[in-house]
């Protein structure tokens, strides 16, 4: 008999009606209409970036520089004479390439870490939870800032550098939530008919992961997109002259007093789209969590 | 009768006069620019903001002349002095009665020995390099010296005996604390070290005994600020009493609109910023890359991005400096001479360059002017900012494939020495490349004693670098000096010669 015909699939799968109460429930959620709709420009300003951008990022030109908001430059120029919103146009899509990759790279790690931590028993678990702990100890800031300083700075570096920080927080969610369902009937029953340990954490413990993730996105490539941000602010992160929201306000801080647009303008784009993604975040949770909406 | 005995002790003793007070003002001034290193032995400071310090603390036998932009020198501890007809002997007579700080006595012929025989030959000196060419100094008498050399040296006196090597310390100072002496100066200049507080800020007290007069502040304390911005600021709300700033027109504009503040200008152009090249980038090896490197760079936009603080420059050396004048080849801003070059070396369709420079504003916005040039002949730069000390480290060691840096030097024999002779290697000196096409013209010159002939060799040095081109010319600096109450004024050196002496405090 095979282990699958006691754990259908029906578990983990959200049936069509539940789809359409979530989607209902999250449509009249305020936060998450607002929270939506800033993603939403913010996702076509990734992808029509370059065609609706006004100048070249890159192309300096010091004559016309730190020129206030007017009719030719809508965010002024910087310092170099840069066209701010081409710049912060072009900035999001780094900063939030930057945030997603790195968020992707350190959810597999942490998912990996903690599935292998709280299903396993014996010395290995315990050596991975201990793993967990150690990184957990140190604040996040502070590993992505120890990587930067050993690897040098770059799009790469600064991608691993976060997911770095961002992968034992993962970890410790998952192997919360692996160590719930491992003891649940429909798991035992898997493990009693004779599923292999890889099976039954593929195929019943990881689908039921989804929602505690999607949470987790949404507060971690904001905060992946503030590190960002901080780390280029210090000159450690993506170098110049590529835009990123970072870099664009830590180059525009000398000017900080007589021309505050640039600080301004990328600051705004940084807090919004953080904001925006915590929004979500929470909307998400009071839909999906079933404790929460019992409460 | 006690209560009214006791009564009148205390009213006696609150009536009494007070001890008087030194009504000099202590002042704040800006160490000018680095971090600084915290070391204030002449013959081992290397940072830029501590070598700001030492014209306070010590004097030289001969030194620059304050407010002179060329480099003219005048008597300090020496009143006068004496060159034999073969250029090799040089005999100083000292001032009599000049005092080392702190009671260490009076400076004599037997401290102005030691502090150049201590730099001789010993590599863990900065400027034993410089002293190569002296053979012995020696103590005639109380108040007579004598440096004695192995071959003429026309750059002896500006470049040697007036510069950072000349500064003159106590012998004793030096045997009674040993390495402390790096922390614990003793000098004979206007102020005397008084001590070294949290971030390293150094704090001198004014030295009543000195030859030149009472200087008019009591105390001066120097301290790093590494944002213009918020060294401007720190002037205008009352931190600091003198700054200097650089590389950022708008900590300049707020300085200069505000009310009380005085400014002066001051360009420094023995300053080159230029673009340097490690022996292991294999393009930078063909000349050809170098010019065409060189034609990619629109210099105007230094001009433009820095107005009245950055003067751009296709030249090595300053016009208005020796070595100078003549006609040199230069490569002006042309995209099409640049990529025809590039195409000649065989580098049609470019080639990656990592483009090292440190993150202070000034070097940033620099680095951005060539990597727009460099990226619009087709090449595939990738910038490299670092802090200033891990950029130090990796040019020090040539773990760079090209890099923005400065050299300052007004005497050309110590300029084009320390930039291009072949043993200036990092780290005691800046010849990145390893150029050693020059080294025997670079002599020639140094011996020359005829000012004449002097300045053709020098002129002919610098045709032949501008012909190899080892190092790319941006520009060179400008600072402005800018003060405040209590200070009405003082003399504005070139950069790093920051002549506190010169002070002059506002009567009330």
């Amino acid at each position: 008999m095979r282990a699958g015909i006691l754990a259908p699939r029906t578990l983990v799968r959200v049936p069509a009606a539940h789809g359409r109460i979530w989607a209902r429930q999250l449509l009249t959620h305020r936060s998450f209409v607002f929270a939506g709709t800033i993603l939403a420009v913010l996702a076509v300003v990734v992808v029509t970036g370059p065609a609706i951008a006004p100048a070249d990022p890159l192309e300096i030109a010091p004559a016309s520089r730190l020129l206030p908001p007017g009719r030719d430059h809508l965010m002024g120029t910087d310092h170099l004479g840069r066209d701010i919103l081409s710049r912060v146009l072009y900035g999001a899509r780094y900063s939030l390439a930057v945030g997603a990759s790195a968020f992707l790279l350190g959810a597999s790690l942490g998912w990996l870490v903690g599935v292998l931590s709280g299903y396993t028993r014996g010395p290995v678990g315990i050596a991975l939870t201990g793993l967990i702990d150690i990184f957990l100890a140190f604040p996040m800031e502070l590993i992505a800032l120890a990587s930067v300083g050993i690897t040098g700075t770059g799009l790469p570096n600064l991608v691993m550098a976060i997911a770095l920080s961002v992968w034992p927080r993962i970890a410790r969610v998952v192997r919360g939530e692996v160590l719930r369902l491992r003891s649940l009937d429909y798991v035992e029953a898997a493990q009693v008919l004779g599923a292999t340990g890889g099976r039954v954490i593929w195929r019943h413990v990881t689908p039921n992961l989804f929602a505690p993730l999607v949470v987790a996105l949404t507060f971690y490539v904001g905060w992946a997109i503030l590190v960002e941000a901080a780390l280029s602010f210090l000159g450690l992160g993506v170098p110049p002259p590529t835009p990123t929201w970072g870099n664009i306000a830590s180059s525009a801080r000398q000017h900080m007093v007589t021309s505050p647009w640039a600080m301004l303008f990328s600051g705004a784009a940084v807090g919004l789209t953080v904001l925006s993604l915590n929004l979500a975040g929470d909307a998400l949770r009071d839909v999906l969590d079933p404790r929460l909406r019992l409460g | 009768m006690v209560a009214l005995a006791l009564l009148c002790t205390l009213l006696a003793a609150l009536s009494a006069p007070a001890a008087p007070t030194d009504p000099r003002p202590d002042l704040r001034v800006r160490l000018q620019f680095q971090r600084p290193g915290g070391i204030y032995d002449p013959a081992r400071a290397l940072s830029g903001s501590d070598q700001f310090v030492l014209p306070s603390l010590y004097n030289r036998l001969v030194r620059p002349k304050p407010d002179s932009p060329s480099g003219d020198v005048e008597p300090d501890l020496a009143e006068r002095w004496t060159v034999s007809s073969d250029g090799l002997t040089y005999t100083f007579y000292l001032r009599r009665g000049v005092r080392f700080h702190r009671g260490f006595g009076e400076l004599t012929a037997d401290d102005v020995a030691f502090t150049f025989q201590r730099q001789m030959g010993n590599r863990a000196m900065r400027s034993s390099a410089e002293l190569q060419d002296v053979a012995a100094v020696e103590a005639l008498d109380h108040y007579t010296v004598r440096i004695r050399l192995v071959a003429p040296n026309a750059s002896l006196i500006p470049g040697v005996v007036a510069g950072v090597t000349g500064y003159i310390v106590s012998r004793r100072a030096v045997d009674q604390l040993g390495e402390e002496f790096a922390r614990n100066p003793v000098g004979t200049g206007p102020y005397a070290f008084e001590r070294l507080t949290a971030g390293r800020e150094i704090s001198v007290l004014a030295h009543d005994g000195y030859f030149r007069g009472r200087p008019e502040a009591q105390r001066i304390v120097f301290a790093h600020i590494s944002e213009e911005v918020i060294a401007a600021a720190a002037l205008l709300k009352g931190e600091f009493q003198v700054i200097w700033t650089r590389g950022n027109p708008e900590a300049v504009r707020m300085l200069r609109e505000a009310h009380g503040v005085g400014t002066e200008r001051v360009a420094a152009y023995d300053s080159l910023r230029h673009v340097a090249f490690s022996p292991r980038f294999a393009p930078a090896q063909d000349v050809r890359v170098r010019r065409a490197l060189s034609h990619a760079i629109n210099r105007q936009q230094i001009a433009a991005a820095m107005p009245g603080l950055e003067m751009p420059t296709d030249a090595i050396r300053s016009l208005h400096l020796v070595g100078g004048g003549g006609s040199v080849p230069r490569y002006a801003y042309s995209q099409q001479r640049a990529r025809a070059l590039l195409a000649e070396a065989g580098y049609l369709r470019g080639f990656r360059v990592r483009l090292l420079h440190q993150t202070r504003d000034l070097e940033i916005v620099l680095a951005q002017i060539v990597d727009a040039g460099w990226r619009a002949v087709g090449l595939d730069v990738v910038l490299e900012p670092m802090e200033a000390t891990a950029t130090l480290d990796r040019k020090m060691s040539r773990d760079f494939e090209a890099t923005v840096d400065t050299v300052v030097g007004i005497d050309p024999s110590y300029f084009f020495t320390r930039l291009f002779h072949s043993a200036a290697a990092p780290p005691a000196a800046f010849n990145y490349l390893g150029y050693a096409a020059a080294d025997e013209l670079i002599a020639t010159a140094r011996r020359e004693t005829d000012p004449t002939r002097r300045r053709a060799l020098y002129e002919r040095l610098h045709r032949q670098l501008m012909t190899d081109l080892p190092v790319i010319p941006l520009s060179n600096q400008v600072a402005v000096a800018a003060w405040r109450d209590p200070v009405a004024g003082m003399v504005n050196g070139r950069s790093n010669q920051f002549w506190s002496e010169t002070i002059r405090i506002r009567r009330p």
